[in-house]
């Protein structure tokens, strides 16, 4: 029992030296402690609940069946498992956007594997139904809708206070390559970390477009403006 | 001596764990800042060297270039993330985002414009684990640059792409603005365009559209506004954008849906320093104040503010009603006479004398069931008497 005792009584002590034994120093040599806490750098990324960072993430549309006239399938960007997030750790003082685009570009377009069917992704004509108003021959349009997400402060000292969700837009090649998913002006806070889900994404599929599994990238910016 | 406890006999795996349980939480108390941090945000950077005379230097470039000449500066690229990874940063130039708001060129695009002008000294890192590094870059004006602000963008994004199955594959960079002043003739300008509304379930979205027509960004403070129609004003909301040269630019403000509904008027005002000052100049500014256009809105009244009005409106029909009753009542018994009940009568055989419902001779004098009347009674009775024969009625 003693040796039990014994043992507790050290592994206290171990605490209350490696806790508060370095306080005590330097307080017995009247050092002044100083602590210099630098600003972060702006960052964006899909992060799950728990706030870990999401590899690779992918967010689906709903799937159709192959039809013989023009559909549209719908989904969102931000969910309760794959948040996107903006940290602005006292970096961007004047504000930043949030803005999305195609990778690879106004003449990317939604691929299957092997590249052998495609449709697009900004084209205007019919709202996406058929092919027109762009250089490639594919029809195909997506439509963001940010204000129907919802934009949640994540920190305990910050605020959603001047940040403003993007109105509803349709890519449409040379007139509108960037959809804005949020505004941050200078007002909102300089240290917060915020995350947007639920953005709706309508993607207009043209009719008799091959059965298939389609993919598309796209790059999410945050941009200290 | 010895500083730990020897563990001896049957006690001693007790004694040990009582022992290496304090350390385990202590080391996890240290770790857990850093699991932290490495779960927090990807590839990130800033301006290195900072003007300490313009607070707006800290997070984007501003520079002024004449036609012809270069200026340097450098870009600190951050990992934030618990892994070494390899960074692209590159020039791009700038483009404009839905609502006019401000993007970068995709690194596919070939830079045009400023983004041409951007020569980093490396364009590929390998930064360690929360690491970061620095790259010195130059920018160079052409001699034919255009008088006024020119933008672009500094970009760091992480080198792998993105995998992606079936849907949307999503990537993500940082890129800070870089802003040039090119001397010259400088123009500022905006011109309000149009005024919008809409509305969400709590909030009036007021969305003013302008243009910068002149050839410099404007740090605007837009103010939109909810007021009732005799001007008090019910909301109101100021921010502070930069909008961009030759960009027409929109932006919604949420303000409050008033509890009693009904009709306001939504309107916006800009300012922004119409001085020579370039972005985060501390010297004198003079405001210029630009009213915009104004909107009469209707508002939906919210649903307590509904239910009061109904009941209001119910409280105000049914005195009316009342009223109006009462009005027909007295104009009905107007000229009414009075009748002294004789032996023959009951209250039949008077109506029936007076062309009149027994009922109603019954609730004008307020004679309830079982409606007797007593010889010498005065009741009142329509002043005419129907030409009839009186019948005997029994006595009572």
């Amino acid at each position: 029992m003693k040796t039990i005792l014994r043992g507790a009584l050290i592994a206290i002590a171990a605490i209350v030296l490696t806790t508060i034994g370095g306080a005590a120093t330097y307080a017995a040599n009247n050092t002044n402690v100083t602590q210099v806490i630098n600003g972060g750098t702006l960052t964006t990324d899909i992060r799950d609940a728990s706030k870990v960072s999401v590899t690779n993430p992918t967010f689906a549309l709903s799937a159709l069946t192959f039809s013989f006239s023009c559909q549209t399938s719908t989904g969102a960007i931000g969910t309760d498992s794959q948040r996107l997030y903006v940290d602005n750790p006292g970096s961007a003082n004047n504000g930043w956007t949030l803005t999305m685009a195609a990778t690879g570009g106004i003449t990317d377009s939604w691929k299957n594997t092997g590249v052998t069917q495609t449709f697009d992704f900004n084209d205007p004509t019919t709202a996406g139904c058929a092919d027109g108003a762009d250089a490639d021959s594919r029809p195909g349009q997506m439509t963001v809708n940010p204000s129907a997400g919802t934009l949640t402060a994540d920190c305990t000292s910050c605020t959603s206070t001047a940040i403003t969700k993007g109105t509803s837009s349709a890519y449409s090649q040379g007139a509108l390559d960037s959809i804005t998913l949020l505004t941050a002006a200078s007002g909102s806070d300089d240290n917060g970390r915020w995350y947007l889900t639920g953005a709706t994404v309508s993607q207009t599929i043209p009719a008799e477009q091959s059965v298939d599994s389609y993919t598309i990238n796209m790059t999410i910016t945050v941009t200290a403006s | 001596m010895t500083f730990f406890p020897k563990f001896t006999g049957h006690h001693s795996h007790i004694t040990r764990t009582i022992f290496i349980i304090p350390i385990l939480i202590l080391a996890g108390l240290i770790l857990f800042p850093v699991s932290s941090y490495a779960a927090s945000g990807t590839i990130g950077g800033r301006p290195a060297n900072p003007d300490p005379t313009n607070e707006r230097t800290k997070s984007i470039f501003v520079k002024k270039i004449a036609p012809g000449t270069q200026a340097t500066d450098t870009v600190e690229v951050v990992n934030n993330s618990d892994v070494t990874k390899t960074v692209l940063v590159y020039g791009a130039d700038a483009v404009s985002s839905s609502g006019g708001a401000f993007a970068c060129a995709q690194a596919v695009d070939e830079p045009l414009q400023v983004g041409k002008w951007i020569a980093l000294e490396k364009n590929s890192v390998d930064i360690p684990a929360g690491g970061k590094t620095k790259i010195p870059f130059t920018i160079t004006a052409p001699a034919n640059a255009e008088p006024g602000e020119q933008n672009g963008c500094i970009v760091m994004q992480e080198k792998t792409g993105a995998v992606i199955q079936n849907g949307i594959g999503l990537s993500f960079r940082t890129a800070i603005r870089v802003a040039i002043l090119v001397p010259g003739d400088i123009q500022k300008v905006l011109t309000p365009l149009s005024i919008t509304t809409s509305h969400t379930a709590s909030n009036v979205i007021i969305s003013p559209k302008i243009q910068n027509t002149g050839n410099v960004s404007l740090d605007t403070d837009v103010t939109a506004s909810l007021r009732s129609l005799f001007g008090m004003t019910i909301g109101t909301q100021t921010n502070t954008y930069p909008v961009l040269r030759d960009q027409i630019t929109e932006w919604n403000f949420e303000i409050a849906k008033p509890f009693w509904g009904g009709f306001y008027q939504a309107s916006y005002d800009l300012s922004y320093d119409a001085s020579n000052n370039f972005i985060g100049s501390s010297a004198p500014k003079e405001m210029k104040i630009v009213h915009g256009q104004s909107k009469v809105v209707f508002v939906i009244p919210s649903i307590p503010a509904l239910l009061l009005y109904v009941a209001i409106i119910a409280a105000i029909a049914g005195a009316i009603w009342k009223l109006r009753t009462r009005q027909l009542h007295n104009a009905a018994v107007k000229g009414w006479k009075e009748h002294t009940v004789s032996l023959q009568d009951n209250l039949q055989t008077i109506a029936k004398t007076y062309t009149v419902n027994w009922k109603t001779l019954a609730k004008e004098n307020n004679i309830k069931a079982p409606y007797v009347l007593g010889v010498g009674q005065v009741i009142i009775v329509p002043s005419k008497k129907q030409p009839r024969k009186r019948r005997i009625t029994r006595k009572k």
